[in-house]
């Protein structure tokens, strides 16, 4: 059982239907999307398949709608029972990677309206991340200017594999502003799917798929690493959100040595990636993909060289625990400590300084 | 390719050449593989690993089954290009990206080649990753196996845990080999994909190339490295 007050990082409010979000639209995007049926659409992210069953634990399930959609079950199921002092919402939503970078940022909008009035006026423990077009960074960047003035937003959603690249320059204004109201970029699994996960093309089941964000995460970390990200902006902070955990040692050392091969290609990048990690980068550990025994599960842990790194989150409502057993088991009680609220404190200036 | 086997492999006995074949082409695939076969020359058959499709759909499946059939393990080496982007994100910058994402194109090809459940299809098959490096293996397992028990009602041609699958079925060879940051961590790595299925290779002539005397930056115990040196190749490609 988690001990009360602790901090999780990873809740998934699911948008209920496209009706929900007409009142937070304005007159134009309303009319829009009604004179073209959208709002008959769920326009769910691919990425996250409601009927998938890693994505809605079967007793979370709702009477109605999707998994995650009603206040009243997350309070029922992981706010009440388990009392943390905040929770932050990450919502996923086809809105995120539409096609009109137009559409897209409207939908982001209404979204984040809609989280103010029905989750974060609701309940003082939530907090959220700012919902934005991941494909149109000026309009992202617009997005997080209206939200952050609300401090209650503590974090901006980005998805691991998109359309470009995370670190390329045309992403550096969502950095721009991230840095500058004190928000950590959260990198939450998924794809905008406008590519394979990897040069070896699609394949055919959802597990693949799941198992494929990973690399995905890979990717991505190693791009902002090598565009010079954490050069350029010296106060940004980076959460992977759901990224599985475990791959992330062995990607360093390939890093590490590349980096050594080939530094001459990247000269801004003047320090070991490895290091850059360590400082920069913090990582929800739900799911968590241990090995199957304890000691190398130890060895695996003292491979990621920092106890400041891991944040609780139980990733409601997707699937990856049963009861309460929201905390992946054989931790050390240190690194629990820490995990459970020190090191969300130190990620999220946000959630002291409200 | 009768010139690799003509021009290498007559003069210096030593060497072994991978039979080429071009896999969107099943027919001269699966000729050029019987073509090969019982030649000792040939080691194995290369398929580049960036295909238009993961390995492990259908329409490559009469391939692996010659392959295995004709008693030819399978390398997948490093190279090529699908037309898609290097990464799921996109194209990257800088080679800087390029060279770890080779490590991608490995993960979707083990995932492909285990969730569409060809190892359980044909036995016999052997894979061997090739210039793609290998600590990333037992994380990838480890990742496998959770989400699969999740979602196995999508996947139930699966009988087996991804896992024992891949310790089955897969080979790695080291180079570019990965450095941890605590040398000796490089035994725990081994130890997790099995000694049995690591082999040495030194990628000579490229840049990147891994020195056989130091390539391990930590003494590995002799029985690994008898293996890893030396056993497992002989026994994978029956050089005897």
């Amino acid at each position: 059982m988690i001990q009360a007050g602790a901090i999780d990082c990873d809740i998934h409010p699911a948008v209920p239907n496209t009706r929900t979000l007409l009142p937070h639209l304005d007159d134009y995007w309303r009319e829009h999307i009604l004179r073209r049926g959208l709002e008959r659409d769920n326009l769910e992210t691919s990425a996250y398949p409601v009927g998938a069953p890693i994505n809605a634990r079967p007793d979370w399930q709702p009477a109605a709608g999707p998994a995650g959609s009603s206040l009243a079950s997350l309070q029922a199921h992981i706010l009440d029972p388990m009392q943390p002092r905040a929770a932050i919402c990450n919502v996923l939503h086809g809105a995120q990677m539409m096609m009109s970078e137009d559409l897209s940022a409207a939908l982001c909008r209404a979204i984040n309206n809609w989280l103010v009035a029905e989750w974060l006026d609701r309940d003082p423990r939530l907090r959220a991340s700012i919902v934005v077009p991941v494909h149109s960074p000026d309009l992202a960047a617009e997005e997080i200017e209206r939200m952050a003035p609300d401090r209650r937003f503590v974090q901006v959603l980005l998805l691991a594999m998109t359309e470009l690249p995370l670190g390329r320059r045309q992403n550096w204004p969502i950095y721009r502003a991230a840095e500058r109201h004190g928000l950590p970029v959260g990198i939450h699994a998924g794809s905008s799917f406008r590519h394979p996960p990897s040069a070896g093309g699609w394949g055919s089941f959802y597990l693949e798929d799941y198992v494929s964000y990973a690399q995905g995460f890979a990717a991505a970390l190693n791009s902002l690493l090598a565009e010079g990200v954490f050069q350029k902006f010296p106060d940004l902070r980076v959460v992977l959100i759901e990224s599985g955990v475990t791959w992330l040692p062995a990607n360093l050392w390939r890093v590490n040595k590349t980096w050594r091969g080939v530094r001459a290609e990247v000269p801004w990048l003047n320090r070991l990636p490895a290091d850059i990690v360590r400082a920069r980068v913090r990582l929800t550990a739900q799911p968590f993909d241990a090995p199957p025994d304890a000691a190398a599960l130890a060895t695996l842990l003292e491979q990621l060289g920092s106890e400041d790194m891991l944040l609780f989150a139980t990733d409601y409502p997707h699937w990856h625990y049963d009861g309460t057993e929201a905390l992946p088991p054989g931790l050390p009680a240190g690194l629990l400590r820490k995990m459970l609220v020190e090191n969300a404190l130190a990620t999220y200036p946000r959630l002291t300084a409200p | 390719m009768s010139g690799n086997a003509r021009n290498s492999c007559d003069p210096e006995p030593r060497l072994k050449a991978s039979v080429q074949i071009t896999l969107e082409h099943e027919a001269s695939a699966l000729a050029e593989i019987e073509r090969r076969a019982g030649d000792p020359r040939f080691a194995q058959v290369n398929i580049p690993p960036r295909g238009l499709e993961p390995l492990g759909r259908h329409r490559y499946r009469r391939i692996l089954a010659a392959c295995a059939a004709n008693g030819f393990p399978v390398s997948l080496h490093l190279g090529g290009s699908s037309g898609h982007a290097s990464t799921g994100g996109g194209w990257p910058s800088f080679y800087h990206e390029e060279h770890p994402s080779y490590v991608q194109s490995m993960q979707t090809l083990v995932t492909s080649l285990v969730c569409e459940g060809v190892f359980e299809e044909i036995p016999d098959l052997k894979v061997v990753l090739v210039e793609g490096g290998f600590a990333w293996l037992p994380a990838l397992a480890w990742r496998l196996d959770k989400h699969w028990k999740r979602l196995r009602a999508e996947v139930p041609h699966l009988r087996r845990a991804p896992s024992e699958q891949i310790r089955e079925h897969i080979w790695v060879t080291t180079q570019p080999i990965e450095e941890p940051e605590r040398p000796a961590d490089m035994l725990s790595t081994i130890e997790w994909i099995g000694p049995e299925r690591v082999m040495f290779s030194t990628d000579y002539p490229h840049w990147d190339q891994d020195d056989p005397r130091y390539a391990f930056k930590v003494r590995l115990p002799e029985d690994w490295a008898r293996l890893i040196y030396r056993e497992n190749a002989r026994t994978l490609y029956r050089l005897d």
